[in-house]
């Protein structure tokens, strides 16, 4: 009568130990090439407003020509550009901060780091 | 290379010459179909990924050889990248994501191998990749949100008569993403294959000190390592977020 419980207590062991140590894995992603990681980030910050301008005054251009206003609409445009270069920016240090957030709940927590984030996002 | 033209007289630096897109038969101008040397490059590491993949995983091992083993980590790697970011159901884009990432990551290295054609330092190669998720995006948000994507460039929270400008703001924006994703690959490639080239020119130029560059260059090259994967993840994961972003896009 005994041996299925007994089987069962042997069942959640093991279960107890395969999630310590999955646990035991995890926090070691993610943490090596921090500094490199930071870096990329600028890049990818000081690209995104590069290229808004870019795309801005070449939308400009375009309206130029197709208008033939040479100066209007590319003075205007590269400014929108970079309001919208700007605006990606912020952007992605917004999704950034949310990354560190989760990460930094998910430490506490354990649980799937990601879901708080995403319903926050998602409302 | 090098040595030879600067044998011929002086420091003569062609860094952009690599770069070249050459017809592999014959003269000829290049068409929309001719082979070039890039076509090649291409069909290599498509050779060289399935090779990888088709061979390494032909064992199918419970004990995986080394080979077997590369494979499934880098398998394991881009899957637990796409569930971290989508969620459990971005995995029907495993596919596509895992594509992309080992395509680029192999002419990232296949590139690094001298005389070696790099296909990613290409900005023509990585725009088409970028723009394929761009359309993937739009799609996407069409399919999921219907017209009610367009609220993306409709900012409710803005007053009445700035939204107009707002929108053009967000449109944009909207531009950025995919020419910034193809900048980044085809122009951190292209910088790092260009900056071994000067090097190369500098050692040559300076007889027995070209030591010193030539050193510099083994220093460059392990760091061309490193940047040719992380490019690659950063494409793959950027992917990710622009998907995400399209699956959600309520900012």
């Amino acid at each position: 009568m005994g041996a299925p419980e007994e089987r069962s207590a042997k069942l959640d062991e093991l279960d107890r130990r395969i999630r310590a140590a999955r646990e035991a894995r995890a926090p070691t992603r993610g943490k090596s090439g921090d500094k490199f990681s930071a870096a990329n980030m600028a890049w990818r910050m000081t690209l995104e407003l590069v290229v808004g301008g870019m795309v801005g005054a070449a939308m400009g251009w375009g309206l130029d020509e197709l208008f033939g206003t040479l100066p209007l609409f590319l003075v205007v445009f590269i400014l929108l550009g970079f309001a919208a270069g700007i605006r990606t920016v912020m952007r992605s240090a917004e999704e950034v901060r949310r990354q560190q957030a989760a990460e930094a709940g998910g430490n506490q927590a354990s649980g799937p780091p990601r879901t708080p984030a995403r319903d926050e996002t998602g409302t | 290379m090098a040595s030879s033209e600067a044998a011929e007289g002086g420091l003569s630096i062609h860094p952009m010459e690599q770069f070249e897109i050459t017809p592999l038969f014959g003269e000829g101008e290049l068409g929309l179909l001719t082979v070039t040397n890039s076509t090649l490059w291409m069909a290599l590491v498509l050779g060289a990924v399935s090779a990888f993949l088709i061979f390494g995983m032909s064992g199918r091992a419970l004990v995986p050889t080394r080979i077997q083993s590369m494979a499934e980590l880098l398998y394991g790697f881009v899957r637990q990248m796409v569930t971290d970011v989508l969620g459990e159901e971005g995995v029907r884009f495993f596919p596509y994501i895992f594509t992309l990432f080992v395509f680029i990551l192999f002419s990232n290295l296949m590139g690094l191998i001298p005389y070696a054609f790099t296909v990613t330092a290409h900005v023509a190669v990585t725009g088409v990749l970028a723009l394929v998720v761009f359309f993937t995006v739009i799609v996407l948000g069409f399919v999921r949100h219907g017209a009610g994507f367009l609220k993306l460039f409709w900012i409710g929270a803005a007053p009445l008569p700035l939204r107009p400008i707002m929108a053009v703001i967000e449109l944009i924006s909207f531009f950025v993403r995919p020419l910034s994703h193809s900048i980044r690959l085809g122009g951190n490639m292209m910088a790092g294959h260009a900056v071994l080239k000067v090097f190369a020119a500098f050692v040559p130029a300076l007889s027995v000190l070209g030591i010193v560059p030539l050193a510099l260059m083994v220093a460059i090259t392990g760091l061309e390592v490193l940047v040719a994967c992380v490019q690659a993840y950063i494409f793959a994961i950027l992917t990710c977020i622009y998907l995400n972003d399209a699956l959600h896009p309520a900012h």
